[in-house]
């Protein structure tokens, strides 16, 4: 491509440069409306440019072309589900691990500096305090009408549901292993308080989704559970 | 036909759907894991088969990519989209593996001789062209697929390669530069039958 064959303006020639570097986004329909008008203006007084969008349309027609895959996804996905089983205290969600580190960082910044391992208990516990404290007000029924406001339920989710908050400590293999005792799975959430809505799964659990919740509640891995009021429980 | 949206069907048909089960990965639903292996699973063998004849290679990136997404879901933010996040998983982990590859190591920043034709993995893209790809440089090519296969936007390969978007302009070009002077047939519009065969 020569410069030869476009305005010659300085002006031009750097519309022209910032042109030709935009048009493979013209020729997959990605640019944005203003930068897109602002090529078109260049592409309707230069040829070269317009011969380069051709190529880059002919180039992305060939690229574009879909590669059959051979393989079901299947196989992959159970190999995944393998690896994720093999590393159980790697593969708790996101959240959670993060706790764990956190804990596994401070416990060690401790044991270096004791003065700091008392002032970081005194936080702890006053943070547990508070915690504990806050816990007890929002699950304590008639001194959180709030809390019955949240288990209404989702009116778009028909059907036997719970509120359920998973412990801290949970894996997710843990986690599929609670919410398949109760044929359960998880529909909406979290909150931000960590809250998870599970619908149940026609069966005994679902007639008696108060029953389903105790158990659950009863559970290592779960700190909270409830049946959803008025959401299909008989 | 406007090859613009040629690519269309690899782009995220329902973004607050692919969202909503990343959210539930998150919480360790295995459910929302299989749909969404299911989907990435067909966008990206058909991105990454395109690098290496290596089936198991790419399975192998697949599965690094999505064990990543289920190990770090709850700490997507909504920056970007669901698709930019695992696809720029997926760019890292594929880069790193290519570039372990010997046919990937280069001298002069260019690639090793191009593969033979009767092992182009693409056929239907044609031989001329799959030869004149192979020997772009990892990075260009990468750009270059990620916006004509993937159908991708200057700022989303910006996002997945994370780099400035003036890398990817740049990079773009001279892989759009190098491309004319291996194909002279790109410029004058033969192969472009469908084919891409020019013989």
């Amino acid at each position: 491509m020569k410069l030869s064959k476009h305005p010659q303006a300085r002006g031009d020639a750097r519309e022209h440069r910032w042109a030709e570097q935009m048009l493979p986004w013209l020729a997959n329909d990605t640019l944005g409306e203003p930068e897109r008008a602002r090529l078109q203006r260049h592409l309707e007084r230069c040829a070269a440019c317009r011969a380069g969008l051709e190529r880059e349309r002919r180039l992305a027609a060939q690229l574009a072309q879909q590669v059959v895959v051979p393989h079901s996804p299947q196989p992959g996905f159970a190999r995944l589900l393998q690896r994720i089983d093999a590393a159980p205290a790697r593969t708790a969600p996101a959240r959670w691990r993060r706790l764990f580190a956190r804990s596994a960082v401070s416990a060690r910044g401790s044991a270096a500096r004791p003065w700091y391992a008392v002032a970081l208990a005194a936080q702890a516990a006053a943070l547990l305090v508070l915690a504990l404290t806050t816990a007890w007000l929002a699950l304590a029924p008639e001194r959180a009408p709030e809390y019955r406001t949240l288990s209404q339920g989702d009116p778009a989710t028909a059907g036997a549901q719970l509120q359920v908050v998973f412990a801290d400590s949970v894996t997710a293999a843990e986690m599929q292993r609670l919410l398949e005792q109760v044929g359960g799975r998880i529909v909406s959430g979290p909150s931000p308080a960590g809250l998870v809505q599970v619908a149940l799964a026609p069966g005994a659990a679902a007639a008696d989704p108060a029953a389903a919740a105790r158990w659950l509640s009863q559970q290592p891995g779960v700190a909270f559970a409830a049946a959803v009021l008025g959401a299909g429980a008989p | 036909m406007p090859p613009a949206r040629a690519a269309d069907h690899h782009r995220v048909p329902q973004a607050e759907e692919e969202l909503a089960l990343l959210r539930r990965v998150a919480l360790g639903d295995r459910s929302a894991l299989e749909r969404l292996y299911a989907v990435y699973h067909r966008r990206l063998f058909g991105f990454l088969i395109r690098f290496t004849e290596r089936h198991d290679l790419v399975e192998e990136i697949i599965n690094d990519t999505l064990y990543t997404v289920w190990c770090k879901a709850g700490e997507f933010r909504d920056e970007s989209a669901v698709s930019t996040w695992i696809i720029g998983i997926a760019y890292r982990r594929a880069l790193k593996s290519l570039k372990r590859q010997s046919f990937w190591l280069r001298t002069d920043g260019e690639a090793m001789d191009a593969p033979d034709a009767s092992a182009d993995p693409s056929e239907e893209t044609g031989d001329w062209l799959a030869q004149g790809l192979a020997r772009l440089p990892l990075e260009q090519r990468m750009t270059l697929e990620l916006a004509y296969f993937l159908g991708h936007s200057c700022e989303e390969i910006a996002a997945i390669s994370g780099c400035p978007v003036n890398t990817v302009k740049t990079r773009m070009f001279n892989a759009r530069r190098r491309l004319r002077e291996l194909l002279p047939q790109l410029a004058e519009g033969n192969g472009a039958d469908g084919t891409g065969r020019t013989r």
